[in-house]
């Protein structure tokens, strides 16, 4: 599994099925651009100094969106009580908005608070200008009305996208992909 | 004396008789408790093992009521739209029934049997629950 996730090809699939599947391994590997974000403690750091040197559960979602980033929340709310020893393994959770007029420091860190995350789920938003490096890198699986993919995508150590769930994954397929990643 | 007193009494009677509500319109107010999530429902991903908190699997999270052209995440339940026959999800015309309705909410499988989004939760809904959402939602609202 975890060649699979390096980006090895799953065997009798040919790469242009893998390559263009709206789920399961990323081949070849995408790197994740260093662009700037804010965080809910109000650091700014780009992206790729988040992702580097842990492995990364990432999730697209914004602050205001009352119909399915609540499902969401929950979903890495339940994720990180599958995870013993997360932060010894330098694994993280990562939600990241897609709305950075609206979602400052004060309404990460809301977001934070309301599924009671503990250290170890992070949320950020990108600045402005980076959005459509954002949408770009995670294309896959927009829903029409909150434009923004309920997918799970997870990221090495090396800052690069290496796998994307289906849509709402199970908080467990979640962690076993995690822990097979470290 | 007694002439007042059994003025007092019919105005009691009155003021009873005004705010009693009928079984459909008792019913129809747990529903709008159920719809907002004041009372709250038990709804959970397919697939997934453990329920929703309540305040993620509230119908009003994604289900507007008014017939307006705003994009909602989930179906518009107006009145029209539940009763009228109409195609939905690309299947044959069909409308809603009590029955069908509360199929959908357990099973998500629509009246036209059709398997709806996966990120509408399934919910553990009684009948009594289910039929108060119903009353709610086909209240004439115009």
């Amino acid at each position: 599994m975890k060649a699979m996730l390096g980006g090895v090809l799953l065997p009798g699939l040919p790469r242009q099925v893998l390559s263009h599947a709206d789920f399961g391994p990323v081949a070849p590997v995408k790197s994740v651009p260093s662009l700037a974000c804010v965080l809910s403690d109000g650091r700014t750091a780009t992206l790729v100094k988040l992702l580097t040197g842990k492995t990364t559960a990432l999730q697209l979602m914004f602050t205001g969106c009352s119909a399915i980033c609540p499902i969401q929340g929950a979903l890495f709310a339940r994720l990180q009580g599958m995870l013993p020893n997360q932060l010894a393994r330098n694994i993280q959770l990562l939600s990241l908005s897609i709305d950075p007029l609206s979602d400052d420091p004060k309404a990460l860190s809301a977001w934070l608070k309301r599924f009671a995350a503990r250290p170890g789920w992070i949320a950020a938003s990108p600045a402005l200008a980076a959005l459509g490096q954002v949408t770009a890198l995670f294309r896959s699986g927009v829903n029409a009305a909150d434009n923004h993919s309920t997918q799970v995508y997870l990221i090495n150590r090396g800052a690069q996208l290496v796998w994307r769930t289906s849509d709402l994954p199970t908080p467990r397929e979640i962690a076993d992909l995690l822990l097979q990643l470290v | 004396m007694a002439a007042k007193w059994s003025i007092g009494v019919a105005a009691l009677w009155l003021s009873v008789v005004s705010v009693a509500q009928t079984p459909a319109e008792s019913s129809a107010r747990r529903g709008e408790q159920l719809f907002v999530g004041e009372e709250p429902l038990k709804g959970a991903i397919v697939g997934h093992d453990d329920a929703l908190p309540a305040f993620a699997s509230k119908c009003v999270n994604c289900h507007d009521l008014a017939a307006s052209e705003k994009a909602n995440y989930g179906s518009k339940l107006t009145r029209a739209a539940l009763l009228e026959a109409a195609a939905r999800r690309g299947g044959p015309r069909s409308r809603y029934e009590p029955s069908s309705f509360c199929r959908l909410l357990r099973t998500g499988i629509d009246p036209a049997h059709i398997l709806i989004l996966r990120a509408m939760p399934r919910y553990e809904i009684d009948d009594a629950q289910c039929l108060a959402i119903w009353n709610y939602l086909i209240l004439p609202r115009d």
